[in-house]
């Protein structure tokens, strides 16, 4: 067995990570630098993911065959869904480290507004029931496709779409100006500055949402599910139910108490 | 290259020239072994820049009042210095190596997700240009030391758009090693070839899934401490210049990234050791099924050590006496793993090649800076050491000594398997020598500077630190020229023509027999006489599998284990 073996034949090349890595430090060396080149870089990240969905819709880098591996103990999850799971486990402690900083500087402090003073309770439940929704209908969207009812997923995945977006309308289009008129910012003290922060990295993570939710959409109208091939409308379903998940614990903590 | 649009080509195996053409095929590859160069090229580049800091700021403090730098210079040396080491140099050349050697380790085609492990690469390499240009920027680079403590990275204090940056860069480079962790679990849970069980894990591997998971809990918390700190620069956010979070929250967020962060840079570099001891003992290491216990005792206890890095920041004493007690008692499990490694030796047929040589240099460091490490257990004698050389030295020694050491020592043991070269054993065991003694000279003294502070630029002559100093610094000028010829060594092999043997260590290990039962997954027709005629019973561990592939008894010469006819007769039980 002298030969060395030639790992990695069935690899394809991609330009879409050098890309995508060069946009990113692009954009960061703009908004620190000149701003224009912010512009460029997120020129560039948009190129980049194209690309990377794109490849992702055409199923260039599609699952090899995996029945000669060694799967103890978690015969149950291909590798797919066992990284969106990996990945949900660094979101988890993103948020809880954000969430124990929180936690900290409010005990910390001698003295804390009231949660009713400067939040709307109102807007807050509102924006609660309809991420719960959202979830709701994207867990029907799954189970329809494994029905093998395509009609049902679109519908789905449509309602989710559109409940995510509502989400995000009320939470910066209606619920942020009005704390800002009322004098609650970012920069008026640690209460603005935790919830600010907080909710506002909950919501580039639904807006993030939404871009996957889109390209789901996008699929399902290009016929590219059936009943036997749908993983991403699993996995990407587990990361919206993560964020749904993450406001379960974000709206009590800033709304209620 | 053109008509090879899959991208893929056999690395070394055409020549020089080709290669270096070949620039198009190394940006947009995805291949595992192709981005694991990459990595180590790349962290080599940064080891030279962060090298030269660390000449520059030793000859700063070669006499007594220098002005070689000025004090925000020196400064900004320190930081840039810690910053590139930790993060840029020593974690990434890690997980170059494992890039190159885990798929080939459990027989996997590749990483889980080639295309991420592509764009980890690409954030490492982007990030590091990032915090290094940060230092051209008008106003100077960071200046706060690698801590970044808080409120010295608040606006107030380091205004300079240099500092922004490297937030940034860090940020980045959190990311790029959080996508890496996801990466290798996935792929070592869910990648093994048909056989590889969990029994029958090479230890570089069990190592990696151990770095791996650590850099899943660690980095996040410091990416969300710079989250807020970037929104404290950019958003007029107030945490870190508060009274009521301000620096004690920093210190929270960063030392529950920070301890893990020296576990996530050692336990690949034990993972080496490991390896090349079975090879160069002959020997399975001792006591494997104690051994990985130990080791995942590390893990879990890694991360609930991190406050005994804020003993002097005034929390109380509840708190001092827990953290105490969790570093002593992760002392015990690591003092295991070490003894483990040395324990392999024994009575094994030793060959001194140059990476064994490194690596025993490695369990020599380790020994002394554990040693030096764990009295800082007790709060009373951190009050004393805080601060101090003796910390500088503690840490460069398990730095410095034992994982630069035993990642140079993976990166000559592996050479063979990389480029089909053989590096100059001659000159090879010179350098050693020669870095090994530079070393000494270099951080020995630290142990006796307990008056000098760190990070601060310059010393009076009453001070009486004259000589240690200059000893340092001669030590300093010995131990990086002697690093760039160890490396020098390795890329001038490249000129040679590739040698026939593909096993010159005779390792048993799989990256280099190639031993899976599974076919499939490796792609590897080659694979399938010996492993699917007789695949290895699942009940049985990796120790089994090193003495049915030669002999465990001391002085017995071992079969050849590339040789399939050996391997066939020892598996079906015949008597050779």
């Amino acid at each position: 067995m002298t030969e060395d073996y030639e790992h990695g034949e069935e690899c394809k090349s991609s330009y879409a990570p050098i890309l995508l890595a060069a946009g990113v430090a692009l954009f960061l060396l703009g908004i620190v630098v000149f701003l224009p080149l912010a512009v460029a870089g997120a020129v560039v990240i948009g190129a980049a993911l194209y690309k990377f969905f794109k490849d992702g819709a055409e199923e260039k880098f599609a699952e090899l065959k995996e029945s000669l591996e060694e799967k103890w103990p978690l015969e149950f999850l291909n590798k797919e869904k066992l990284g969106v799971w990996v990945f949900l486990v660094s979101e988890i402690l993103i948020f809880g480290s954000l969430i124990v900083a929180y936690a900290y500087v409010r005990l910390s402090s001698s003295a804390w507004p009231v949660a009713t003073q400067t939040h709307d309770v109102i807007l807050g439940m509102a924006n609660t029931i309809i991420l719960l929704t959202s979830s709701l209908a994207m867990v029907l969207a799954l189970y329809s496709i494994r029905a093998g009812n395509a009609k049902g997923l679109k519908i789905g995945l449509l309602s989710a779409f559109a409940l995510g977006a509502t989400f995000l309308i009320i939470k910066l289009g209606v619920e942020w100006p009005m704390y800002y008129r009322n004098g609650f910012t970012i920069s008026s003290g640690l209460p603005g500055s935790t919830y600010f922060v907080l909710t506002g990295l909950h919501a580039v993570h639904v807006g993030a949402g939404l871009a996957a939710v889109g390209y789901l959409i996008f699929r399902s109208f290009t016929g590219g599910f059936t009943s036997t091939k749908h993983s991403a409308v699993e996995n990407i379903g587990l990361y919206w139910h993560f964020v749904d998940i993450v406001w379960m614990f974000l709206f009590p903590l800033f709304y209620l108490i | 290259m053109d008509g090879q649009p899959n991208g893929y080509n056999p690395i070394f195996g055409r020549r020089l020239k080709t290669i270096v053409f070949s620039i198009k095929e190394w940006l947009s590859t995805t291949n595992h072994k192709q981005v694991g160069i990459l990595y180590i090229v790349t962290a080599i580049f940064f080891m030279a820049v962060a090298g030269s800091f660390g000449e520059m700021m030793r000859t700063q403090l070669a006499v007594p009042n220098n002005n070689f730098l000025t004090p925000f210079t020196y400064d900004q040396t320190v930081t840039l210095h810690g910053l590139l080491m930790i993060l840029w140099v020593l974690t990434p050349l890690g997980i170059g190596i494992a890039n190159y050697i885990v798929p080939l380790q459990i027989g996997a085609k590749d990483l889980a997700f080639p295309r991420m492990n592509a764009l980890s690469y690409w954030t490492y390499l982007f990030s590091g240009i990032l915090l290094v240009s940060s230092v051209f920027m008008p106003g100077g680079g960071p200046n706060t030391g690698w801590t970044l403590y808080a409120p010295l990275n608040t606006i107030q204090f380091t205004s300079q758009a240099g500092m922004t940056l490297a937030v940034l860069a860090l940020l980045l480079f959190s990311l790029s090693v959080t996508m890496g962790s996801i990466n290798f679990l996935t792929t070592i849970v869910r990648n093994r070839a048909k056989g590889v069980t969990w029994k029958r894990l090479p230890i570089f591997t069990w190592s990696i899934l151990f770095t791996m998971s650590l850099a899943l809990f660690a980095f996040p918390p410091l990416a969300a401490g710079l989250l807020l700190l970037s929104s404290d620069r950019f958003l007029g956010t107030v945490f870190f210049s508060s009274t009521q979070g301000g620096g004690i929250l920093w210190d929270e967020l960063f030392w529950f990234f920070g301890h893990p962060e020296v576990y996530i840079v050692v336990f690949p570099a034990l993972g080496v050791i490991a390896e090349v001891f079975q090879t160069f003992a002959k020997r399975p290491v001792f006591s494997r099924t104690a051994f990985l216990v130990e080791f995942s005792a590390v893990t879990f206890l890694s991360v609930g050590v991190w406050m005994h890095h804020m003993f002097t920041t005034g929390v109380n004493y509840s708190v001092l006496q827990t953290f105490s007690f969790t570093t002593l008692a992760i002392s015990i499990p690591f003092e295991g793993v070490v003894l483990g490694l040395v324990l392999t030796l024994y009575k094994g047929t030793i060959k001194l090649n140059t990476p064994m040589l490194y690596c025993l240099a490695a369990i020599f460091t380790v020994t002394l800076g554990g040693i030096t490490g764990v009295l800082q257990a007790f709060p009373v004698l951190d009050y004393a050491f805080n601060g101090t050389y003796w910390i500088v030295g503690h840490f460069h020694y398990v730095m410095a000594g034992t994982t630069l050491f035993a990642l140079v020592a993976g990166l000559y043991y592996w050479w063979p398997k990389i480029t089909k070269r053989k590096y100059n054993e001659k000159w090879g065991v010179i350098t050693f020598i020669v870095s090994f003694a530079g070393f000494n000279i270099l951080y020995f003294p630290y142990f006796f500077m307990l008056d000098m502070p760190r990070r601060i630029s310059t010393y009076s002559v009453s001070s009486g630190l004259a000589t240690l100093n200059l000893t340092a610094t001669i030590g300093a000028y010995i131990f990086g020229p002697a690093a760039a010829i160890a490396i020098l060594n390795l890329i001038l092999s490249l000129r040679k023509p590739p040698s026939q043997t593909s096993n010159p260590w005779e390792g048993r290990e799989l990256e280099w027999t190639g031993d899976y039962s599974g076919s499939l997954a490796t792609g590897n027709p080659t694979a399938t006489a010996v492993t699917v005629a007789e695949p290895p019973d699942k009940s049985r561990s990796s120790r089994w599998y090193w003495c049915m592939t030669g002999s465990c008894k001391p002085n017995a010469t071992a079969v050849d284990p590339t040789n399939q006819s050996d391997i066939l007769r020892n598996s079906a039980g015949v008597e050779s």
